[in-house]
């Protein structure tokens, strides 16, 4: 299934949850935590683009001041 | 007037007086519409009638397609335009170039109804509405290409989310001729896989400039939908039948980007927490289990292993001591034997005796211990400080 920002989010809440809980073992909570910093590469980079884009129906970008 | 005219010279007459009376060029009128008729050329044929009169009326094609609504039989209208002659029919009659309905009544009236209609057949129902996406990286926008509805879109979008990407689909937004390309609009981004969500909108304007967005078929085509659809007609007090069957209503173009679109700053924020939790969670984890260790050394168990383990190195250690010093005992008591034996060797060394007074005789090179000399031989004696080379003169034999 294609990873979106909103299921990456809903598994960012989750892996904070378990990691805050006292019964994961290391070996768990270092896997989760890498899983996590993933999860939050992948977000961030989604929110990068600082510049909104305009395209039409065909999907050509517009100039639209 | 002698002369005897012809019916179409005398029609064409009449045409001419009435197209030229100053007061009949550009009139307004009210009525109640009846036999309304659209021919399939889109041309409009109907009379308008009050209490006591009734008057011919045509509205063509290139006027009846501005239409801000579906006249019906009954509607108390207003219709501009001019008073002339049909020639054939000798028939006078309005040519109307627009048409008003006349008094909020009539608009509310047709309103309603449609409202009542589309209610029933359950177009609004509540658990019919979709869900908004929390965080659409892709919006399809309906809306004129010039209005100011997509510009407030645009600029709260930059503001507010500028990772997303904004489809348009251009379309009118007033008049009757609006209808279709709305509905294609609509129809167009709902059919754009990655589009998450609609917003069909439009900027302030009269009643009649909004009248569009009461259209039943654009109300169906919304409502027929797969993506989530917002609705943005007008201002805060103006609501529409779209409103009603779109799943979110806003109240302005801006409103419905703001409810459409997440505010970056707060995902980055929530990013941020969650990744310092997340930090911080870890290395409580990995100390938790720093003083776990901790605690096993400190352990009776643990310590009773580790006391062994001294014992026994020191023993080892002891043992390795005792044997070092034993075996360099050993070595020093050899050194003495050797010392001892040296001692008794250099004693017995034939230099010893010289050095005591004795002598040697070397016959030729060879040191000789009984060899029967005679006289005026020669053989070598050595003392400790001289070699004598001597001649036997006499030789005696000694008594032992």
């Amino acid at each position: 299934m294609k990873q979106t920002f909103e299921s990456a989010m809903v598994r960012l809440e989750e892996i904070s949850e378990i990691l805050s809980e006292n019964n994961v073992t290391l070996d768990e909570s270092l896997k989760l935590y890498a899983e996590g910093v993933k999860l939050l590469k992948f977000c961030n980079s989604k929110l990068e683009q600082a510049q909104i884009k305009i395209s039409d129906i065909e999907g050509n970008l517009l100039e639209v001041e | 007037m002698a002369d005897i005219l012809s019916v179409t010279s005398l029609n064409l007459y009449v045409k001419s007086k009435l197209e030229n009376d100053a007061n009949l060029i550009n009139i307004a009128v009210e009525g109640e519409l009846s036999n309304f008729k659209k021919y399939p050329s889109g041309h409009c044929y109907f009379s308008l009638k009050d209490e006591k009169s009734t008057i011919k009326a045509v509205m063509f094609q290139s006027y009846a397609r501005g239409l801000g609504f579906v006249p019906e039989n009954g509607m108390k209208v207003v219709v501009r335009g001019k008073v002339s002659i049909y020639e054939r029919d000798g028939a006078y009659q309005l040519y109307v170039t627009n048409m008003f309905l006349s008094g909020a009544g009539a608009y509310q009236m047709a309103f309603d109804r449609l409202k009542e209609k589309l209610e029933k057949e359950g177009l609004f129902d509540i658990d019919k509405k979709k869900p908004l996406p929390q965080i659409p990286f892709k919006i399809g926008v309906a809306t004129s290409a010039k209005g100011a509805a997509l510009h407030d879109i645009i600029s709260t979008a930059q503001r507010r989310f500028p990772c997303a990407e904004i489809v348009l689909a251009p379309c009118m937004v007033q008049g009757a001729e609006a209808e279709p390309t709305i509905i294609s609009a609509i129809k167009q981004l709902d059919s754009i896989d990655d589009i998450e969500v609609i917003i069909i909108t439009r900027g302030g304007g009269s009643r009649e400039d909004l009248w569009v967005f009461n259209s039943e078929v654009i109300a169906r085509t919304a409502f027929a939908c797969k993506k989530p659809t917002v609705s943005a007609i007008g201002h805060e007090i103006d609501f529409s039948i779209l409103d009603f069957v779109c799943d979110v209503r806003a109240a302005t173009p801006t409103q419905a980007a703001e409810i459409v679109l997440p505010d970056i700053y707060s995902l980055k924020m929530q990013l941020a927490s969650i990744e310092k939790s997340n930090s911080r969670q870890i290395n409580r984890n990995i100390d938790l289990y720093k003083n776990k260790l901790a605690l096993i050394e400190k352990s009776d168990g643990f310590s009773s292993v580790k006391n062994t383990v001294n014992h026994n190195k020191e023993f080892l250690s002891r043992l390795q001591d005792s044997m070092k010093k034993s075996v360099e005992r050993k070595i020093e008591k050899l050194e003495q034997q050797i010392y001892s034996r040296t001692q008794i060797l250099e004693n017995q060394s034939p230099l010893n005796n010289l050095k005591k007074g004795y002598a040697m005789i070397y016959k030729g090179e060879t040191a000789v211990k009984e060899y029967t000399f005679i006289a005026g031989e020669t053989a070598k004696i050595v003392t400790f400080s001289q070699e004598l080379d001597c001649e036997i003169t006499k030789v005696r034999k000694r008594k032992i």
